[in-house]
């Protein structure tokens, strides 16, 4: 065999070999299946502030709140949430002081016995309604304003919890969250001796929630507290429908908000693909003696009746009204980017008292490292 | 108390009983004949759309959240197994949606 010959039989065996070596260079590793990702420990959380506007009353409040996530393993996650809130209230024309409430949300170890059951011990966020453990966050929340029952569903329990989910069929999952707690005086993690839980059906297809939640308060003082809700994402349209029901000695109420995504509008895209129109429609009903009570105070004419209507469920720490309330709000959100948003809401806040109009604004972030 | 206590105990044995039925029923031939395909099934787990999963649960409460690497989001979905009462199956599902 000639040189020629050799050469020409040998180059087309190097270039293949030539390929086949820069291919498998070139060529990704196996795709990792979602088991073989190692999770690593982050902190994530969430930061703002929002600012309340009513005649006679203003509040600003900022607020940072950062989660802690570290796996151990596979099996457990450590999960710790701090949320620092700042207050600075405004009062017929002078700036109050200002304060700043500082406390631990949850800190809790998850372990995840099996597919379906995670054990929970530590401090979590109390599973009654969704909006206290889902809804909450700044980031999440539709509307700025807290709903007027806020204050019946807020609150951490510090024990142990068993929660999952469990497909009773291919369309229908079982969502429960059993929890008990014991009752703690420190500052940082306050918590009282209670038991209950929240329980829901979710038909994942049709995008469809109904749960319901129960608490039975063991403490000096004993009482149960119930409620409904309900969250509805249709399909075809970039709309969510919420609603919850609570009931409970201090108190009842409900709220129903609609919220519409405006990215299918041809028109003006660089707006409507950016922004949430949200609607809410919300009633508190204050216990009678509560009401009875406040008007012997206004009888006497004290201070506290002149001083008018507290402000209600505006923030995160929310309090109860003080009478019975009706509150229509309407509001948007305009997604700067991912994770950034800035809200607007006006509505108008109906009581005995009188009726006000109620405004707000507010800059939310969620971060990730 | 008792009620209370009673109510706590009953709805989270219901639960654990439940999640053993799931368990159990997928892994019992309905008749003799079908041992064979009702092993072969059991042993391949229905899959869960990953997509179709991420939209139903996540769409529950928030918009699309943004991507982090592979492994802050195997960390995410922990945390969001526990706050979202996902199944192991849909957070390994949601978890390969959302890194592929």
């Amino acid at each position: 065999m000639n040189d020629i010959a050799m050469r020409s039989t040998l180059r087309p065996r190097l270039s293949a070999a030539a390929l086949l070596l820069a291919a498998i260079a070139v060529a990704p590793a196996r795709a990792q299946t979602a088991g073989e990702i190692k999770p690593v420990p982050m902190i994530t959380g969430y930061g703002g502030v929002f600012a309340n506007f009513q005649p006679g009353q203003q509040s600003v409040n900022p607020t940072i709140t950062p989660v802690l996530l570290v796996p151990l393993g596979q099996k457990a996650l450590v999960e710790a949430e701090f949320e620092t809130e700042g207050e600075w209230n405004r009062t017929g024309g002078v700036w109050g002081p200002r304060t700043v409430e500082k406390g631990i949300e949850y800190v809790q170890l998850d372990y995840f016995a099996n597919k379906y059951v995670t054990v929970v011990g530590g401090r979590f966020l109390t599973p009654f309604g969704v909006f206290n453990e889902r809804l909450h966050p700044i980031w999440v929340k539709d509307l700025m304003n807290a709903p007027l029952i806020f204050g019946l569903e807020h609150g951490s329990g510090m024990g142990g919890m068993l929660r999952g989910g469990i497909p009773l069929s291919p369309s229908v999952n079982l969502n429960y969250a059993s929890f008990f707690s014991a009752n703690s005086t420190n500052t940082l993690m306050e918590s009282e001796r209670s038991a209950g839980g929240r329980w829901s059906l979710f038909l994942a297809k049709r995008r469809i929630e109904s749960g319901f939640s129960f608490k039975r308060n063991l403490g000096d003082e004993r009482f149960n507290s119930y409620g409904g809700d309900a969250t509805w994402n249709l399909t075809r349209v970039p709309l969510t429908f919420r609603s919850e029901y609570a009931h409970a000695t201090l108190g009842s109420g409900y709220w129903v908000e609609a919220s519409y995504r405006t990215v299918r509008i041809s028109r003006w895209r660089p707006l409507f693909r950016r922004l949430q129109i949200v609607a809410r429609m919300e009633q508190f009903f204050a216990p009678k003696e509560a009401e009875e009570g406040h008007a012997e105070e206004e009888e006497e004419g004290e201070e506290l009746a002149m001083m008018g209507p507290e402000p209600a469920g505006h923030g995160h720490m929310a309090e109860l009204p003080e009478h019975n309330t009706r509150r229509p709000m309407a509001g948007f959100n305009y997604y700067f980017k991912d994770g950034l948003k800035g809200s607007f809401a006006w509505g108008r806040e109906m009581t005995p008292e009188g009726n006000q109009n109620v405004w707000s604004v507010g800059l939310a972030y969620r971060f990730g490292y | 108390m008792k009620t209370t206590a009673g109510l706590f105990a009953g709805l989270t044995l219901i639960a654990a009983l439940a999640a053993k039925e799931v368990t159990v029923s997928a892994n019992k031939p309905t008749q003799p004949g079908m041992a064979a395909s009702a092993a072969i099934t059991a042993a391949i787990p229905t899959p869960i759309d990953g997509d179709e999963a991420y939209k139903a649960n996540c769409s529950r409460c928030h918009l699309p959240p943004r991507k982090f690497a592979p492994k802050k989001m195997a960390t995410i979905m922990m945390h969001m197994r526990v706050r979202a009462n996902l199944t192991a199956a849909e957070t390994d599902a949601i978890l390969k949606y959302l890194t592929q």
